[in-house]
């Protein structure tokens, strides 16, 4: 016989355990009792009968979601897996879902298939679409019996008496229900003739409400390309859709306030904004008219002459100032030509020798202004005023300046 | 027909695209940012997009609601009547 360790065959029968798709995944029914919440956040208790009990855990990432308090004495359906813990050699129950059991196992499929299609990402807010503004046809599906379609269309109508309603009838509850409701979402968006559809019923217990809670109608709303309003039960009420449903009403009478707007609300906002688009051309042109009346009646389009004249009047006062000046300057230059002309006059050599001075060259036409360069029999020419006159020097005294002048420096002397 | 192909003329034009037009329509105008032939041409238009949207909440033309029934397979339209309460 085969001698195993305490580890080896404890290992064999996890396996055992593990093996079995009948403790992989199953819903116990029982009482808790010795319920501890661990600091860790981990929850320990023991679900009994009256006859046996088994222990159960319950993790911190679970339990932190539990909508109720798990206490002693409380009856629960607990959903999980059962192993073996190797360490204490215990087989136990690992809690995944915890529900009181008075809800029933209604409630916890309802946690089960809400987790499932959470992950699958069919509540996501990106999935959400937006409701048409103005729908023209509004399709519903529910009961052709009672207050809910009377409600929306009562509603529906009141907003708006334009908008056509499309009734895909279907029954709301019992077990032919769900296709039912899946099926008339899926014959609208075949057919694309509605713009939004609204899905609902009346309220309920739980399980009247099911259907609504049914894979089948959640899957087929979130495959919709038409926009869904939910509006199923009471207020209290959510299944799961609401959760799927692109927006989700309370009542179906607020379904159809969501999907159908108030005409005359909108028929008085195009208006206004209709007519502030009219005033605001008429002032724009009236602007324009105003600045185009300024200028036709200003001065210069008015009285073109007058501008006319003025102008006139600047020119001639130019022409008249252009005139003075111009005879100024002829003025002025005249002057100047007199003055220069009088000193030239002056320093004119025939105008010295008119003074009585002489001009002596010698026989090569040299000038001859000092006596040193003189000797007697030299011929010179003299110069004077009105004519030449040759002569031949007799005599050459120097630094003597003839009687006249030696008369007048002996005068000089007196002084 | 509700979700016929759209389109690029006013007629075709949605709802909500019109009155988003005459919305951004009306701010132009309001800012006085246009030349004069631009602010004619988009007033034009903007009186158009309101005859559009005005004509689309005419509410004056009751319509008939309709009940889906399947026969033998067959997708059938029926005027809707409400039924009392069983």
């Amino acid at each position: 016989m085969n001698i195993f360790s305490v580890s080896e065959i404890t290992k064999y029968i996890k396996e055992l355990f593990e093996c079995d798709s009948q403790v992989a995944n199953l819903l116990v029914r029982g009482e808790i009792s010795n319920f501890k919440r661990h600091f860790s956040g981990h929850c320990y208790f023991t679900l009994k009968d009256s006859n046996a009990t088994i222990k159960a855990v319950m993790f911190k990432s679970r339990a932190q979601d539990l909508k109720f308090e798990p206490k002693g004495g409380m009856k629960v359906i607990a959903g999980g897996q059962i192993t073996v813990f190797e360490r204490d050699g215990q087989y136990q129950l690992y809690v995944q879902q915890l529900v009181p059991d008075g809800i029933g196992e209604l409630s916890l499929a309802f946690t089960q298939l809400k987790e499932k299609l959470e992950a699958e990402g069919l509540f996501a807010d990106e999935c959400k679409k937006k409701l048409p503004m103005l729908p023209d046809t509004v399709g519903i599906v529910t009961s052709a019996t009672g207050a809910v379609l009377r409600d929306i269309i009562t509603v529906s109508k009141r907003r708006h008496p334009g908008v056509t309603l499309m009734l895909y009838p279907v029954l709301v509850q019992g077990s032919e229900a769900p296709m039912q409701i899946a099926h008339a979402i899926e014959v609208f968006n075949k057919l694309g003739n509605v713009d939004v559809i609204i899905v609902g019923r009346g309220g309920g217990s739980i399980e009247d409400l099911w259907s609504f809670n049914d894979e089948r109608v959640v899957r087929a709303i979130a495959a919709s390309v038409i926009p869904i309003v939910s509006a199923v039960g009471h207020q209290t009420d959510y299944t799961l859709t609401d959760f799927v449903a692109d927006r989700r009403a309370a009542t179906p009478s607020q379904a159809a306030e969501f999907v159908v707007p108030d005409v005359r609300e909108l028929i008085k906002y195009v208006t206004t904004l209709k007519n502030t688009l009219l005033n605001n051309v008429h002032n724009l042109l009236e602007n324009k008219r105003l600045r185009v009346e300024q200028s036709a009646m200003s001065r210069v389009l008015q009285y073109p002459h007058e501008f006319l004249r003025a102008r006139q009047q600047m020119l001639d006062s130019c022409m008249e100032r252009l005139d003075k000046a111009t005879k100024q300057i002829v003025m002025v230059k005249q002057h100047q030509f007199e003055i220069t002309a009088e000193k030239l006059a002056m320093l004119s050599p025939l105008a010295v020798l008119a003074r009585g001075y002489s001009i002596v060259r010698d026989a090569k036409g040299q000038l001859v202004n000092d006596v040193s360069t003189t000797h007697p029999g030299q011929q010179l020419e003299i110069i004077l005023n009105q004519g030449v006159i040759d002569v031949e020097v007799i005599n050459v005294q120097e630094g003597y300046y003839g009687k006249n002048q030696e008369k007048r420096q002996s005068r000089g002397d007196l002084f | 027909m509700a979700r016929t192909k759209k389109k690029d003329n006013l007629e075709e034009i949605c709802f909500e695209q019109a009155l988003e037009k005459l919305e951004v329509i009306v701010k132009q105008l309001e800012r006085g940012e246009l030349s004069l032939d631009e602010s004619l041409g988009n007033f034009a238009e903007g009186v158009n997009l309101s005859k559009v949207c005005l004509n689309k909440l005419d509410y004056a033309q009751k319509q008939i609601d309709k009940i889906l029934l399947e026969e033998q397979g067959k997708i059938i339209e029926k005027p809707l009547v409400v039924q009392e309460d069983e």
